[in-house]
């Protein structure tokens, strides 16, 4: 199996998760998946890297968190050309939206360390030694984190009345 | 919140996320290409190094005026003809460019590039436009006489042989900050232009620095526009273009209704290959008709209870295809080509009925179910006062 091959057959599995990681770590859904794209892209020019890391998943979210830092840092100001609008579906989802809406209000209340810790590890289900990893620090730098977002999770009222809910 | 609630809710939030297919094909492309600038950038230091011992070695070697290569011997050049690893050369005559093998041919919609493409030898256009111009890379190739929007701006040497450069140019597309720029290359020498195409000014200039004068290779020219312009004449004025350049047309004659006889609907290999001298080029054209059928272009349309119209083609209709319609369902037939106007159509059966529109444009070979049953259309034109038979057509009428 080719480079080009494995790597799609990779994007093809993975590509709505790190999306989804990339908007729940604070970025719109178009920007989310710029994001990922570039980082993705990044990936692919050095695959051998990937393939050397043992740890692909591991890998690739380090990248994915790199390129969000940076574009942070650097506020995006492009865009991407496409032939088709993305067109959006309209289904009532009421129920939907306030849960969507409380869990977002609760996300902007965490420090961005938190959240990225939240979302590597309740999302895109990386273990603390791989979130060591991919973020660069010690694994108990990890657990602190982990520890002190939970808690004003727990505190905040916009969540407290989701908890038990199915 | 607890840890074992947090991953439903978040995943929750996710699953609200819309996510459209992953642009694939985008990230290979620039990853290609960021690799390939990665892998140009190493070895420019070695190039230049080489460059310098080849000029060095052609001083010592020759004496007098350097040879200049005429329109139909280019002379020879230790660089012509080699071709980047992962790239393919396309050209018209001796002159070529390396394009990424990645690149496809002719990807265009509305006459613009939506991928990575080399665009030769293009016929009819789409008329509509695109909203957004897509920013991919493109080098159009373009043969013959004038182009109106080149003007020379610097004359440069390539493998020896004059060339004319439009510099490169840039403009804005739309408001996201992204910018095509493009510049041109004329080859007087065999008449052919290179128009790259790109986002960045330096990418513009490093697709045509691969423009190379290929010795001992011929690039299969294009035929479209000969065709849209001679129409039964582009023929012998294609045939005539291959055997000047070098190349061995065989000529496959094919029947095509309604079309003047010498019409030129392909080249194999596609233009743009680039072939070794005196390959062979077959070039498939219109054939003399056989008879009057042959010099008329038949179809028939039918339109159900709820608008969905179903097209019977001129071969479909000429192999005796079967249709089934509805009772209250129209047929209509129509013609083009010569002696279309004397198209007439025989019923045999009683499920079908002429239109009673009178003022239609297919009357009176146009027609209503009228009762369940069988029957067949013969489609007819009438040559020197007698009939010809085009096809037959079975109408199964259900209720």
């Amino acid at each position: 199996v080719g480079r080009n091959e494995e790597f799609s057959e990779y994007v093809g599995l993975r590509w709505p998760r790190l999306v989804r990681s990339a908007v729940l770590l604070g970025c719109s859904p178009a920007e989310a998946e710029d994001v990922v794209q570039t980082a993705l892209t990044r990936c692919l020019v050095s695959w051998s890297k990937v393939e050397r890391a043992g740890d692909r998943d591991a890998y690739v979210h380090r990248v994915l968190i790199n390129t969000f830092t940076s574009g942070r840092r650097r506020r995006w100001v492009g865009e991407r050309p496409t032939l088709s609008l993305p067109e959006r579906h309209a289904a009532d989802e009421t129920e939907a939206v306030d849960t969507a809406d409380a869990v977002e209000r609760s996300l902007r209340r965490l420090t961005t360390e938190q959240r990225t810790a939240i979302v590597l590890r309740y999302y895109a289900n990386l273990g603390e030694q791989q979130m060591a990893m991919v973020l660069g620090v010690a694994p108990g730098t990890v657990k602190s984190r982990l520890s002190r977002a939970l808690k004003v999770l727990a505190d905040d009222p916009h969540l407290s009345e989701l908890r038990g809910t199915p | 919140m607890t840890d074992r609630d947090l991953p439903e809710l978040l995943d929750r939030l996710g699953e609200r996320v819309q996510v459209g297919p992953p642009p694939i094909d985008d990230m290979v492309g620039h990853a290609t290409r960021t690799r390939r600038r990665r892998t140009a950038a190493v070895v420019a230091g070695g190039a230049a190094t080489v460059a310098l011992v080849l000029v060095v070695g052609s001083q010592l070697a020759t004496t007098g005026t350097p040879q200049r290569p005429g329109p139909t011997e280019p002379v020879a050049s230790p660089s012509t003809g080699e071709v980047p690893a992962g790239m393919r050369l396309v050209g018209i005559g001796h002159a070529a460019i390396a394009v990424p093998d990645d690149w496809g041919t002719n990807q265009t919609r509305c006459g613009t590039p939506v991928r990575d493409t080399v665009v030769i030898d293009v016929g009819a256009v789409e008329s509509c436009g695109l909203i957004h111009i897509p920013a991919v890379d493109s080098v159009w190739i373009q043969e013959g006489g004038t182009w109106n929007q080149f003007g020379a701006d610097e004359e440069l040497e390539i493998d020896g042989v004059p060339a004319e450069r439009q510099v490169t140019t840039c403009s804005a597309l739309g408001d996201g900050g992204q910018q095509l720029c493009s510049g041109t290359v004329h080859v007087p020498a065999e008449d052919v232009y290179f128009l790259a195409s790109s986002t960045s000014r330096d990418e513009v200039d490093r697709i045509l620095a691969r423009i190379r004068i290929v010795p001992d290779g011929i690039g299969v020219p294009g035929f479209q526009e000969i065709s849209m312009n001679q129409q039964g004449g582009a023929q012998e004025k294609y045939v005539a273009r291959l055997e000047a350049l070098g190349l061995d047309p065989v000529v496959r004659p094919r029947f095509v209704p309604a079309v003047d006889p010498g019409f030129v609907l392909e080249a194999v290999p596609v233009p743009g290959t680039m072939l070794a001298p005196g390959a062979t080029v077959t070039v498939t054209v219109v054939a003399e008709p056989r008879g009057p059928a042959d010099e008329v272009s038949i179809g028939m349309n039918s339109e159900d209870a709820t608008g969905e119209f179903h097209d019977l083609t001129d071969e479909q209709i000429r192999a005796g295809a079967t249709i089934r319609l509805g009772v209250g369902d129209r047929i209509w037939a129509y013609a083009h080509g010569r002696r279309s106007s004397t198209l007439a159509g025989t019923l045999d059966g009683t499920s079908l009925a002429v239109d009673d529109w009178t003022d239609g444009p297919n009357y009176p070979h146009s027609w209503q179910a009228v009762e369940p049953g069988r029957t067949t259309i013969t489609l007819t034109i009438t040559a020197d006062g007698a009939p010809v038979t085009l096809g037959t057509v079975t109408v199964v009428v259900g209720q």
